[in-house]
């Protein structure tokens, strides 16, 4: 049983095509709406090969994921992406050590 | 049922291992405790937050409890799965014709 989500999409679009098109917001918005995003920054950039969104389920309980897309050359001129997408729990401090922290299931 | 604490139950790497080992087949706290080496109010305590997030399910069996597998639980992640699998490919749709437009 896993809780991650990895999926593999291939494009004609170069790498650097496909990059400005998921880390730009202006062309993001286009395909992945702010609506399921929880803020429209980035959480995290690997500046041309990844960046992470974090995201809020749009139907209750409304869990809360992190989303990365992953960029790499397919040797032929287009771009593979890359889709991992993990929940994010954030521990409660009575059943855990590590109070408060944000983390993220394993795969 | 509490579905805000479903992935949280899952968290812990000690309650994700009684999980895992109760999806083999139903058994009783002592017997869980076997292999585990903690505690009869620790693992009284992971077991409530399982049953608590819905994942397990507890029977009394006289002087016993019985805990299993509640397949309820596993429906609700199969949920939130099946939604961002059926979603990420129409998302992957729209990028597509967005990156056509930008040669535009």
């Amino acid at each position: 049983m896993s809780e991650t989500i990895e999926m593999e999409f291939c494009f004609d679009a170069p790498p650097e095509k496909v990059w400005r098109a998921v880390s730009i917001a202006q062309y993001r918005e286009r395909w992945l709406p702010g609506a399921d995003l929880v803020q429209d920054e980035p959480v995290a950039v690997e500046e041309g090969s990844a960046v992470s969104y974090r995201m809020r389920d749009s139907e209750p309980p409304h869990e809360e994921s992190v989303v990365t897309f992953q960029i790499a050359a397919d040797g032929a001129g287009g771009t593979r992406l890359e889709i991992i997408q993990r929940i994010v729990v954030e521990v409660p401090a009575a059943a855990n050590a590590n109070i408060g922290e944000t983390m993220m299931l394993a795969a | 049922m509490d579905d805000d604490s479903l992935f949280r139950a899952l968290a812990d790497p000690t309650r994700r291992a009684i999980f895992e080992r109760l999806a083999t087949g139903p058994s009783n706290a002592s017997g869980l405790r076997e292999g585990f080496g903690i505690s009869q109010p620790a693992m009284s305590q992971h077991l409530g937050v399982l049953v608590g997030a819905g994942l397990v399910r507890q029977e009394r069996e006289g002087r016993f409890v019985n805990y299993e597998v509640d397949p309820a639980g596993i429906g609700r992640i199969g949920i939130w799965l099946g939604r961002y699998q059926a979603y990420w490919p129409s998302r992957m749709a729209d990028l597509g014709n967005v990156l056509k437009e930008m040669d535009q």
